[in-house]
């Protein structure tokens, strides 16, 4: 102990200009997040002075000066290379390692804690039950973070260096997002829990013996590589464990099973709008129009992706495999559109030949749980799931919530009728009462920890959509409407509980990707 | 008595270049071993592998009966290591790094520093970084000296300073010699000759000998000897006969085995009589040029 912190007080000396800045920058973050409502952000262009006085560049400023300090603080007895005055002194590598962690938690995490458990009692919350919970925050976002920082510093040998490595694995992901963007299924791959965990524990598992073995032996090649083995491992144990394909986690339903019917709608023609200064883009996006209905009240259905396949008469196919989507389906709705993007040179290609296309579509299906009626009363107030909430100042379809440490999963439904604002009598409402409804969503959380955040208090909105009715979406429509909230109205409000996963099938015979094709 | 330092057949390679070949050192307590050696010679890779800097190829090497593999954390209590090319915290000041280290050795003697400080004449307030750099050696052999190691190795402590802190230097170490085995390695051997028991030297990662001192003087000899007629070295010549030179009737060689009985009745048999001979002892750096010219040669 006493040699830990005997280099803490070194360190201390040392840093202590870096340690200043940082906990000045600290300030900062939590004096801006003292008033998180997030409308006064949204006012702000993208100027320099407009990101510094609304708050954007604090939280990236923090973060940097996080990264300075660590890596001076472990550079300073630096663990790369054979010239340091320190490594033929008698350091005992644990107590060093202790020692540089005991001053990253005294000047990071403890000041963070401070700053979190500040956030919520001046958010008007108890501070005493969320204590763990503040915690397990800090094991999210900012323990990630410190543990790549620390990485950082413990294999590179200066400032100089780490930074150059740093610019080189921006330069790496940049790549590996662009080759995964080009992928087919992306965004639609779910492995199982098991395969998840597993590849998440041996990741984290070697990046922390990564850190103790450069500590204890200075074998920096070795922990560079163990490094990459464990991130190859990572991406790869989903391959090695069965993995949990969309076809094979979502059952095909028949339309009679699937809790809502859906059919195609016939194509409206469309018209080509003037193309931009910049010609057609790389991509060409299918609209595929659906009627939908048969959804039970109380449910909803969350369309997740779908895959659309095309065969010719003449045995020609092709498929660009499954494309996440990001609808829902609510009980009043009754037409959806899906998108599903495909490269120009294919479209070009295949775009005149009639193919049969069979396109399917895959559902997260919710039920409501613990349904309830909240009114909305004028001012700020409190609810038990929601937090404490606002009607949105600035937009009206919104319900702004500041809640302890992540937002809820909601469900939540509006009924502009029945609303005191509206006049009940109006002919243009009585002609589709449907139509006035307006739902809210957001899933569930279903991760160990919460939501990735560097405050304690979680600043959220309900936005209002309204449904899509027959006639409702059309611009010329006199029912194209938008949701107006106002004070004492009511929202049906519910807890959506993970019913199933599933997938429905549909054919389009003799079809021209030509007639889907959306105007560029 | 027993070895400090013992290596057995210790190999480095970086891909192609062979940096240590086969080298065998003992090293007995007590002695002020001197390891020489050319500039790129090997010197600096056999310390850093006796202190655990890098590893070894293949070979072993023990320090103070530690395999040098194990050498950490409390093992390095009973060693003072000072090298020319050790990163010293410059930031601190002379006295705040003597504090700092104080604390990380049950042995250290204050009275003992404080001794090495007026010794060295260290300026306890000013920073590292403005220290000239025979100040900065002198900081790091106090540092290095005022726990009263039980082995001290200097890699080249003394390339490029001015006599007078040199002098201070060894003066230091030697005041020390008694209670410490000291290892060094150096390619200035007029400062070494003067103050050390034992050398090895050190050629293209081999070590050609590994001696006492003494011994050495004893085994090197300039011979000159003066031949009846003027006439043509004969060859092959005896192996221990380096730098063979001749000039008229006059030949001179360095003996690298020098014999009272033997070599006399050597000279003879190679050249048969002879009119004079001498035998002139040489100095360590005579002896250094000698064997590096012989290899150049080779």
């Amino acid at each position: 102990m006493d040699q830990i912190l005997h280099i803490f007080k070194k360190d201390v000396r040392r840093h202590w200009l870096e340690i200043l800045i940082s906990l000045a920058l600290l300030a900062l973050f939590t004096r801006h997040e003292l008033h998180p409502w997030s409308e006064r952000r949204e006012m702000y262009g993208f100027s320099f002075s407009a990101l510094l006085y609304s708050g954007r560049i604090i939280i990236p400023a923090l973060i940097i000066s996080w990264l300075l300090l660590i890596l001076r603080v472990i550079q300073s007895e630096t663990l790369v290379g054979d010239r340091q005055w320190w490594v033929t002194k008698p350091y005992e590598w644990w107590k060093l390692l202790l020692a540089k962690l005991f001053f990253i938690v005294v000047f990071i995490n403890v000041p963070l804690y401070h700053s979190q458990l500040f956030l919520l009692h001046k958010a008007g919350f108890p501070v005493i039950p969320h204590l763990w919970k503040v915690v397990l925050l800090q094991l999210s976002i900012p323990c990630a973070l410190i543990l790549f920082m620390v990485l950082l510093a413990c294999l590179t040998r200066n400032l100089g260096q780490a930074l150059l490595t740093l610019g080189i694995l921006l330069a790496v992901v940049i790549v590996v997002a662009w080759i995964s963007s080009q992928t087919p299924d992306r965004g639609m791959h779910r492995y199982s829990e098991l395969s998840q965990d597993i590849s998440d524990a041996v990741l984290l598992g070697t990046l922390l013996f990564a850190v103790a073995w450069q500590f204890a032996r200075r074998k920096t090649w070795q922990s560079r590589g163990l490094i990459c083995l464990a991130l190859l491992l990572n991406s790869g144990i989903g391959g090695l464990l069965p993995e949990n394909r969309i076809e094979r986690i979502s059952p095909l339903a028949s339309l009679q099973d699937a809790t809502v019917q859906v059919s195609l709608r016939p194509f409206e023609p469309r018209h080509n709008s003037l193309r931009g200064w910049d010609g057609p883009s790389d991509n060409v996006t299918l609209a595929l129009p659906l009627n939908v209905s048969g959804v039970a009240p109380g449910t909803l259905l969350s369309i997740d992706g779908v895959n659309v396949k095309a065969d010719s008469p003449d045995a020609s196919h092709w498929n660009r495999g499954w494309k996440s989507q990001s609808g829902q389906i609510w009980t009043e709705d009754e037409r959806k559109t899906l998108y599903y993007v495909l490269d120009r040179k294919a479209y070009e290609k295949y775009k005149s030949t009639p193919y049969n296309l069979q396109i399917e579509i895959v559902f997260l299906e919710y039920q409501a749980a613990d349904a309830r009626m909240l009114d909305l009363a004028s001012g700020t107030f409190r609810d038990q799931t929601l937090g404490s909430c606002r009607l949105n100042p600035v937009n009206d379809s919104g319900v702004q919530c500041l809640k302890p440490i992540q937002g809820p999963g909601f469900m939540a439904r509006f009924d502009a009728v029945s609303s005191p604002c509206m006049d009940s009598d109006d002919p243009l409402a009585l002609s589709d009462r449907k139509a006035w409804v307006a739902y809210a969503w957001q899933s569930p959380h279903t991760d160990y920890l919460p939501a990735s955040n560097l405050s304690s208090v979680a600043d959220y909105n309900l936005w209002f959509t309204p449904v899509t009715r027959h006639g409702t979406d059309d611009p010329r429509s006199r029912l194209h409407m938008s949701t107006h909230l106002c004070r004492n109205d009511q929202i049906w409000l519910a807890r959506p509980v993970f019913k199933r996963q599933f997938r429905i099938h549909l054919e389009l015979p003799n079809t021209r990707l030509l007639d889907l094709a959306e105007p560029d | 008595m027993t070895s400090a330092i013992r290596t057995h057949d210790l190999v480095k390679r970086y891909r192609r270049l062979t940096a240590l070949d086969g080298v065998a050192l003992d090293v007995q307590e007590g002695a002020v071993y001197a390891l020489v050696g050319q500039n790129g010679a090997g010197k600096t890779t056999a310390i850093k592998i006796l202190m655990n800097l890098i590893s070894a190829t293949s070979g072993t090497a023990e320090v103070l009966g530690l395999d040098s593999r194990k050498i950490r954390g409390k093992a390095y209590a009973q060693i003072g290591y000072v090298s020319e090319n050790q990163e010293i915290p410059e930031w601190m000041k002379v006295g705040s790094l003597l504090d700092y280290l104080r604390e990380f050795y049950p042995t250290w003697d204050l009275s003992l520093e404080k001794s090495l400080i007026k010794q060295f004449d260290l300026p306890l307030d000013r920073k590292i970084k403005a220290l000239s750099r025979g100040m900065k050696m002198k900081l790091a052999l106090a540092s290095a000296l005022a726990f009263h190691p039980r082995l001290i190795v200097l890699d080249e402590p003394f390339g490029g300073l001015d006599p007078l802190v040199r002098d201070q230097l060894i003066e230091g170490l030697l005041e020390r010699a008694a209670e410490s085995t000291i290892f060094l390695s150096s390619h200035d051997l007029a400062e070494i000759e003067s103050f050390s028991s034992h050398v090895g030297y050190l050629d293209s990662g081999k070590l050609l000998f590994s001696e006492e001192m003494s011994s050495l003087a004893t085994r090197f000899r300039e011979v000159e000897l003066t031949r009846e007629t003027d006439q043509p070295l004969p060859s092959p010549l005896p192996d221990a006969w380096l730098q063979p030179k001749t000039s008229g009737a006059l030949v001179r060689f360095v003996e690298s085995r020098f014999d009272e009985q033997k070599t006399p009745a050597d000279i003879q048999r190679v050249f048969g009589s002879v009119k004079d001979v001498q035998y002139r002892p040489l100095s360590l750096r005579s002896i250094f040029l000698a064997l590096a010219r012989k290899t150049e040669e080779v």
